[in-house]
């Protein structure tokens, strides 16, 4: 069996598999509660095949998500490392598709995170110095997609307004934000901001859904301060969204130890 | 060089074709999501997806890779009453009325409010809006008890409604 040569790029992609970790295992407190409302509940839509309506497939999916990012902290050969790449992407996919799961955020951008993992997988052997400048470019390419979805599908009436998020988090959502702005602003005022806010998200969006045109750094400090930002002020279990891509991010502020390694930042 | 063209040059140089491959998929995802914009077709079957109302599971499960990160304008009601075609009864204790910031159909399917709907009654109406710009779909879902305790979901209705895309 072949180890793997590189040792930069494998750091890289145990970082991104921690990131998948922390995404899933904060998402497992809702789907163990969910499992046994489903449970006791059993909803069957025909919509789905069988196979994707059953409960132990979503299990097993989310196990072999699980165990192979687990996996990949300790691999070292090629082979193993794409084997496990490709449970990980299967895991992923099949939760993104299941009747209790389906295009779960967390799982649609651990899915994505996984696809960039695979990919660097296939790569590993390649020197450093050509492979790193990609890998973060790559990197930035799922980042601004990611972005470039929830920003588009913003661009209704309800967004701009501020109604949706107005409705959603800030009339009774009980989060530190929402409550400390509850508290200090008068029902009109808290509309306004509501108003403002929703814009600010539209616009921030739409900035990092052109990460891949920024230089690297700039690229990774904005969105990290984008995605932190999302989780701290809206609601902590958007980590289990934002952890896989705050690792993906983390990518593109990496300093490769050989300085031959060609970077926009020089 | 300019970043993006070095990279894309690179990955051809490096006969990097997965690196290909996923950047042909970004634009392509990209191009879609961009046309919803525009395209009355892209954007029905968009919000078709939100509501599991595509034409199969297959079609659907292909627009899965699309990122939908807090998209659309969405809203559901519940009602525990089987009132078809009918108007919901406000005044019902257990019509139930809220936005959501995802697939309103996972309301049902993620059974995350089963607990509340179905404890005393095991069937309801449930119905589901989703707007994005002028276009709007509202469906409606009747849920019923069965013979061997499941519950399953039958679709009653779809209708789209036009808005001033402005308003």
């Amino acid at each position: 069996m072949q180890e793997s040569k590189g040792g930069e790029a494998l750091s890289l992609l145990k970082l991104v598999h921690i990131g998948i970790i922390v995404s899933l295992i904060w998402k497992a407190r809702f789907y163990w509660y969910s499992l046994g409302v489903n449970n006791e509940y059993s909803l069957v839509d025909p919509f789905f095949p069988k196979l994707f309506q059953s409960q132990s497939v979503l299990v097993a999916a989310w196990i072999l998500a699980v165990v192979c990012s687990m996996l990949t902290l300790l691999a070292k050969w090629k082979q193993w490392l794409l084997l496990l790449g490709i449970g990980s992407l299967i895991g992923l996919s099949i939760l993104c598709v299941h009747q209790n799961a389906y295009n779960d955020v967390t799982f649609v951008c651990c899915a994505w995170t996984s696809l960039w993992s695979l990919w660097l997988c296939t790569r590993i052997d390649e020197g450093f110095e050509t492979l790193y400048p990609r890998a973060a470019f790559l990197s930035h390419v799922i980042l601004s997609l990611i972005f470039f979805g929830g920003a588009m599908g913003k661009l209704t009436p309800g967004y701009w307004t501020g109604e949706v998020l107005h409705d959603i988090y800030f009339k009774g959502r009980d989060f530190w934000t929402y409550n400390l702005l509850r508290e200090s602003l008068s029902p009109e005022a808290l509309r306004q901001t509501a108003t403002w806010h929703s814009r600010l998200v539209v616009v921030s969006e739409f900035v990092c859904a052109f990460l891949w045109l920024m230089p690297r750094k700039l690229a990774s400090g904005v969105v990290l301060l984008v995605l932190c930002g999302i989780a701290l002020t809206n609601n902590l279990s958007l980590f289990s969204v934002v952890s896989c891509l705050i690792a993906l991010a983390l990518v593109g502020l990496h300093d490769p130890k050989n300085s031959t390694v060609q970077t926009d930042e020089g | 060089m300019f970043r993006p063209a070095e990279s894309i040059a690179e990955c051809f140089r490096q006969k990097d074709w997965f690196a290909v491959l996923m950047l042909a998929i970004v634009v392509l995802i990209s191009t879609w999501i961009a046309s919803t914009l525009f395209f009355k077709t892209t954007r029905e079957l968009s919000i078709r997806r939100f509501q599991l109302a595509s034409s199969s599971w297959l079609q659907w499960a292909a627009l899965a890779p699309v990122p939908a990160m807090y998209n659309y304008e969405n809203r559901i009601q519940f009602t525990n009453e089987r009132i078809e075609e009918g108007p919901f009864n406000k005044d019902h204790e257990s019509w139930f009325e809220c936005p959501v910031n995802h697939f309103p159909a996972r309301c049902v399917t993620f059974g995350e409010f089963a607990p509340t709907w179905f404890d005393e009654t095991r069937s309801g109406t449930f119905e589901m809006s989703t707007r994005f710009r002028e276009t709007e779909l509202v469906s409606r879902w009747e849920i019923r008890e069965e013979a061997d305790g499941t519950m399953q979901v039958y679709r009653l209705s779809e209708n789209w409604v036009q808005h001033d895309a402005r308003k």
